[in-house]
């Protein structure tokens, strides 16, 4: 620790070079930064899908019975069994594109991260066109509870008006996401009772299993119900959907490994440049602080010291400066919110990262160093 | 003037070989920025590529009304007659009109490189469907026969799906299909596609109406008639596309993403790798200060020396982003890649080299100039006396 101001001294011997290397570094960790909450966003996906819901599709798309929820409540194994229609149309403008989940009360019960209070659920229920919305899309539009929310949708309607009026009973967070829910959940029946088409289908059930161990079991079991109807089912947990979700994606994680190992190959002769620069002006110093008693390992030390302190303090501004620009960019794009999220644990790494790079890159510099013969050195 | 530039810039490159490893941080860098911009952005060249290939201007498309895409469409079958009727629709050598009605349906699939769900589409199509897509190729087993419950597969499909090779049996709503062929067309989108008859699949999956109808105008230039007759025609509420815009548009606003990400992955990175050059390139400044003061003193201008310091820098970041392009261009060029349902070859395309090209200028112009304007500005004097 003493030697500290030494180091220091040694970095700033020349200011314009240090401060270059430093922003290279911190314009490098920024990426790094941003990449790393590209993937800590997909490991929080995957994270919060549970192994123990499944999800039952239609196999081709087109929806199925309402009543396989009779059929699939008996398959041993499940607990909870909630059907769910999607309702697609927009507010105001196209633009403002929203799927609204007609379901009923076993939805939440499948989904307890919608944090709904059971006043509010009964509400709902209670109110044909009543409906559940999340926090930020309340926000993104103005909504609050007690309004009036008209959407238009396409569907055909019995009355054949496009419109679709939704009462707000509650504007809810989400506890996988808090600060980022965007759930427009609404009553199966108010579709139902007015679509023109399509009445007692169901584009999604979503179950609950006693034992995540048996998710695949269960899955197949209930495909195998439906497999010679004219309404087969693809069934699969959450977290397997997920992970098809995100591969289908393209390989995230190969792509930003090879972006972070480009990265950090460019930063190895970067500051591998600058200390075998600022090594070779200092030669004669080396000498004399090697004369005056500074062992070969002590000179050693100072010059990789001097690389992992610049490196370390650059890679954390880096890192520090995402972690603070990052919500600003998740309040205007509800999108990359849900990819981006830059866990503290990721410091970690990214800051091992520095030191590793670091050493390496002053590693020849530093040997220049410790091999240096004093008597030569001085007579240059 | 010019021939102090060339001579001063001949003799900084001809030094360069003593600065090899400082002038290596400029190539190192600026190559890891192309490599890794390239690299994505040859991805998204292919999948543009794939899509505007199969597009052709002298087709239109046909939508029911306020459909954005194939997908939401749903065209009943009683205005089929109208439209392949309409002004503006080539016939072919027996006199039937070129226009074919095409159903899509979704097949859920195992993806070959991790066993995970995929899925993939089925178009079935009419008696003129295979006419309408010129760069159709039988290339292995034959062609599905109207009427019967069978498949042909695209090539590219096979390499991304298991259960893909012609013998095999996919599953249907109403059981198992048999692929019969395996077709090429010219690598574009289709080639990730099932095809079949379209009765036979319409009856199979329940269906009553068309996603689209593809048209053959007379000419590119018949457009405007076709579409004109199909959306004033009150019987049909359809609305009418040129096949090339559809398809363009299709693929414009996630070719836009992919774009946006790899311009600010290669911008935060050539950021970088700037002030890397900023760096090398004061320190080659410094290693001359004499030879340069030298320089001045003897009669050569300033400009000379800026030039030729600017060219050093220019020269190295070209060669960098020039190996960038060779390393995205041996790993990722004509890789077999699949996004959803699509299935496409990432593509190091010639524009994208010079995409990388211009940043490496761009990067070393700035990398360059404070530099050699420090040389510049040197003062002969105390200069030509520094060790």
């Amino acid at each position: 620790m003493k030697y500290l101001p030494l180091v220091w001294a040694g970095l700033w011997r020349k200011k314009t070079r240090t401060i270059l290397t430093f922003l290279s570094v911190v314009v490098a960790f920024i990426l790094f930064g941003i990449l790393a909450g590209v993937s800590g966003g997909f490991d929080h996906i995957l994270a919060t899908s549970r192994l123990d819901r499944l999800f039952a599709d239609p196999k081709f798309g087109t929806p199925v019975p309402l009543a396989y929820q009779t059929q699939i409540q008996a398959v041993s194994g499940v607990k909870i069994v909630a059907p769910r229609m999607g309702l697609g149309g927009y507010y105001k403008e196209p633009k403002n594109g929203m799927g609204v989940i007609m379901t009923d009360a076993r939805f939440f019960a499948v989904r307890p991260e919608v944090l709904a209070k059971k006043a509010d659920i009964d509400a709902m229920l209670g109110d044909r066109q009543g409906a559940i919305v999340g926090v930020s899309l309340a926000k993104q539009y103005g909504w609050k509870a007690g309004d009036k929310i008209p959407l238009i949708s396409n569907i055909p309607t019995k009355d054949g008006s496009k419109v679709w009026t939704f009462d707000i009973i509650a504007v809810v967070d989400d506890a996988n996401n808090p600060t980022q829910s965007f759930w427009f959940i609404g009553n199966y029946r108010y579709l139902d009772d007015r679509r023109a088409k399509g009445n007692g289908k169901s584009d999604r059930f979503l179950i609950i299993i006693k034992d995540p161990q048996r998710a695949t079991q269960v899955a197949q079991a209930i495909d195998n119900l439906f497999l010679n109807s004219p309404y087969p089912t693809r069934s699969g947990s959450e977290r397997t959907s997920a992970q098809a979700n995100l591969r289908s994606l393209g390989d995230v994680n190969f792509f930003t490994h090879a972006v972070i190992g480009a990265v950090l190959f460019m930063l190895l002769f970067l500051t591998g440049n600058t200390m075998m620069q600022s090594v070779r002006e200092r030669i004669p110093e080396f000498a004399v602080m090697k004369t005056v008693g500074f062992s070969d390992g002590a000179v050693l030390g100072l010059v990789l010291a001097e690389a992992v302190l610049l490196c370390l303090f650059a890679g954390l501004t880096g890192l520090l400066l995402v972690k603070a620009i990052m919500p600003l960019v998740a309040a205007r794009s509800q999108n990359i919110a849900s990819i981006l999220l830059l866990p503290w644990s990721s410091f970690e790494f990214g800051l091992a990262a520095a030191l590793v790079m670091a050493a390496i890159a002053a590693y020849f510099p530093a040997m220049k160093v410790r091999r240096l013969s004093v008597v030569d050195a001085l007579r240059r | 003037m010019l021939k102090q530039i060339i001579a001063v810039t001949a003799m900084n490159f001809k030094s360069l070989k003593g600065r090899f490893w400082p002038s290596l941080v400029i190539v190192i860098g600026m190559a890891c920025v192309t490599g890794v911009m390239l690299s994505m952005m040859s991805f998204t060249v292919g999948i543009v590529s794939a899509y505007v290939g199969a597009g052709d201007p002298g087709n239109a498309i046909v939508f029911s009304l306020s459909a954005q895409n194939e997908q939401q469409s749903n065209l009943p079958r009683s205005g089929f007659a109208t439209i392949s009727d309409a002004p503006g629709v080539a016939k072919d050598g027996a006199g039937k009109p070129l226009a074919d009605p095409e159903v899509l349906i979704n097949i859920p699939m195992r993806r070959k490189l991790n066993g995970l769900d995929g899925t993939m589409l089925l178009r079935a199509m009419g008696p003129q469907g295979i006419a309408l897509r010129p760069d159709f190729k039988l290339v292995e087993g034959r062609m599905f026969r109207p009427g019967s419950r069978e498949l042909i597969v695209g090539r590219s499909a096979q390499g991304q799906f298991t259960g893909t090779s012609v013998g095999d049996k996919v599953t249907l709503p109403d059981g198992q299909w048999p692929i019969v062929g395996v077709f090429t067309t010219k690598g574009n989108f289709l080639e990730g596609e099932f095809f079949s008859d379209l009765d036979t699949a319409m009856t199979a999956n329940k269906k009553t109406t068309y996603n689209g109808i593809q048209v053959r105008l007379t000419a590119p230039s018949a457009y405007e008639t076709f579409r004109r007759a199909v959306t004033t025609n009150p019987a049909l509420p359809a609305s009418v596309e040129r096949q090339s815009a559809y398809y363009t548009r299709q693929i414009a606003q996630q070719a836009a993403i992919f774009d946006g990400i790899a311009y600010v992955i290669g911008a935060v990175m050539a950021i970088g790798a700037m002030f890397g050059a900023l760096n090398t390139m004061y320190a080659a400044v410094g290693a001359r200060t004499r030879e340069i003061a030298t320089l001045r003193a003897i009669g050569f201008g300033s400009s000379a020396v800026i030039i030729s310091v600017i060219s050093e820098a220019l020269l190295l970041a070209v060669t960098g982003a020039l190996i960038g392009a060779a390393i995205a261009w041996a790993m990722f060029d004509g890789n077999q890649k699949a996004v959803g349902a699509n299935v496409f070859y990432m593509t190091v395309s010639p524009g994208l080299v010079i995409t990388g090209i211009v940043w490496a200028l761009v990067v070393g112009l700035i990398g360059g100039l404070l530099p050699s304007i420090r040389a510049a500005r040197l003062p002969v004097a105390t200069a030509i006396r520094a060790t």
